[in-house]
């Protein structure tokens, strides 16, 4: 996986975590397409239940069938969309700072980064039944300034990522004071 | 008012190259942005799967049709309301 060239990775860089959503977070997005396809499916049966006779009219029966298809097609495209937006939302964690990528849509992209060694806080927190049996949760880190925050939601092993999060800040501070001192 | 039935085929082949379109932005997405891996690769294919299918169900329940067919709709259709 090639992460450097979104990144600009730096001579001395590593990638040490690339962080997703979890991936019960996709459990969703099937459940509303196997509803929405379930609905389509109900209204063509509905339909031939009701008025067997519309399916074989030479303009009606092809537009539903058409509009059938149409339907299908969306819903699946929908889908596919969606879990696109799931692929490309991450946090990109090296051993110098922390890149976050948030994807809104297809045509809404976040990029920001915040060096390791400012931050200051890191919070996890999971909340919920379901957060709580497939243990995700969010993920908060913060520098010193109040507004320079990241959040990540529904990612997998929040508590074990606040803690590696926390590491790597501490290493990267040694690293800049040592570098400072030379 | 009577036209050939292929005529209603023009608005779902202007759907498809929308589709198409939007379905090439997101691969577009996925490489550009470096997110290949198995998952992203497997619903690409999954989506690939489920387009080729939809399209062959549309194809076959539509192959029977006679499209060169002229006909007739909105025959009792008219724009001046009747005169009582």
């Amino acid at each position: 996986m090639n992460y450097s060239t979104i990144i600009r990775q730096k001579s001395y860089e590593h990638i040490i975590y690339v962080l997703r959503q979890s991936p019960w977070m996709l459990a969703p997005r099937v459940i509303v397409l196997i509803i929405l396809m379930a609905v389509g499916y109900g209204v063509f049966f509905l339909l031939k239940l009701v008025t067997p006779d519309v399916f074989f009219h030479p303009l009606w029966g092809v537009l539903l069938l058409l509009l059938g298809s149409i339907y299908a097609l969306t819903v699946w495209l929908f889908f596919y969309t969606s879990l696109i937006n799931y692929f490309l939302d991450l946090w990109i964690i090296t051993n110098d700072r922390i890149v976050s990528i948030d994807q809104r849509g297809l045509f809404s992209r976040t990029m920001s980064e915040l060096d390791l060694y400012r931050i200051q806080d890191v919070t996890s927190e999971s909340h919920g039944l379901f957060a709580t049996i497939f243990y995700y949760g969010k993920l908060t880190a913060q520098t010193a300034a109040a507004k320079d925050f990241f959040i990540f939601d529904n990612v997998q092993n929040p508590h074990h990522m606040r803690e590696e999060i926390i590491r790597l800040a501490d290493e990267d501070r040694k690293y800049h004071a040592q570098a400072a001192q030379m | 008012m009577t036209f050939p039935l292929y005529l209603v085929l023009f608005p779902y082949y202007f759907f498809l190259a929308i589709f198409a379109i939007m379905a090439l932005i997101d691969v577009y997405h996925l490489a550009r942005f470096s997110s290949v891996n198995f998952g992203s690769f497997l619903a690409t294919f999954l989506f690939l799967s489920g387009t080729i299918y939809i399209l062959y169900w549309t194809f076959s329940v539509l192959s029977p049709i006679d499209f060169q067919q002229i006909v007739t709709t909105f025959q009792n259709f008219t724009l001046n309301p009747p005169l009582y």
